[in-house]
């Protein structure tokens, strides 16, 4: 998959927040968070700094991207 | 499961069952026209009695899903799968012009109609529960 995320540990380091939970307050059903985490479906960007920003994380502490090449982007310029 | 992925269940399945009891019985000729539109009127009526039905009853059991509007996931999903119904549709349209154009009567170009929204449909129930258990 080309997007991953850290999303289940941030929610494990975040005292257990559940998954309803996360999704309620981004604004998505917990079955979209379930796949987010599963990597079924790479969210919107809006959904995705809502996400970094309930956990108070830059984005991309919470999403990687991975070309095709297999390289790990972290997201910042080089 | 999500309930948008429930409600896809219950069309393709009422679909499958109800639908498939009329197209069973137009391939068996049993009847003439009048009698098959009659069959088609009270199949329609059963296909939304059914899935209204069971749409209720799935809502009652889980309503706080049944409430909460499409997120952006479901919206996509949606989409997608109204595009590969697209395709039936259109496939189907082009079936009934020639229908038309070999000079079929209007009850098998009905019939032709007919199936071609009842084909979109289920490509679109069928996309809707693969695209939700697959991912997007």
């Amino acid at each position: 998959m080309a997007v991953t995320n850290e999303i289940r540990r941030l929610r494990f380091e975040a005292g257990e927040m559940t998954q309803a939970e996360l999704a309620q307050r981004i604004g998505v059903t917990r079955q979209t968070v379930n796949a987010i985490e599963q990597g079924k479906y790479s969210p919107s960007l809006e959904a995705a700094f809502r996400i970094a920003h309930v956990f108070a994380k830059p984005l991309e502490a919470v999403f990687h991207f991975h070309s095709e090449e297999g390289q790990h982007e972290k997201g910042q310029s080089r | 499961m999500a309930f948008r992925e429930k409600t896809a269940w219950i069309s393709l399945l009422a679909t499958l069952g109800i639908y498939g009891f009329y197209f069973s019985a137009l391939a068996s000729a049993r009847g003439n026209s009048a009698e098959f539109f009659a069959l088609l009127i009270e199949t329609m009526i059963t296909f939304v009695v059914v899935f209204v039905a069971l749409t209720i009853v799935v809502a009652i059991l889980s309503p706080k899903d049944a409430d909460a509007p499409a997120d952006e996931r479901e919206k996509l999903i949606g989409l997608k799968a109204e595009r590969v119904a697209y395709y039936a549709v259109s496939t189907g349209a082009v079936a009934g012009m020639l229908a038309a154009f070999c000079g079929l009567s209007g009850f098998w170009i009905a019939n032709v109609l007919f199936l071609t929204l009842v084909v979109a449909g289920l490509a679109k129930d069928a996309m809707c529960i693969v695209l939700y258990r697959a991912g997007v």
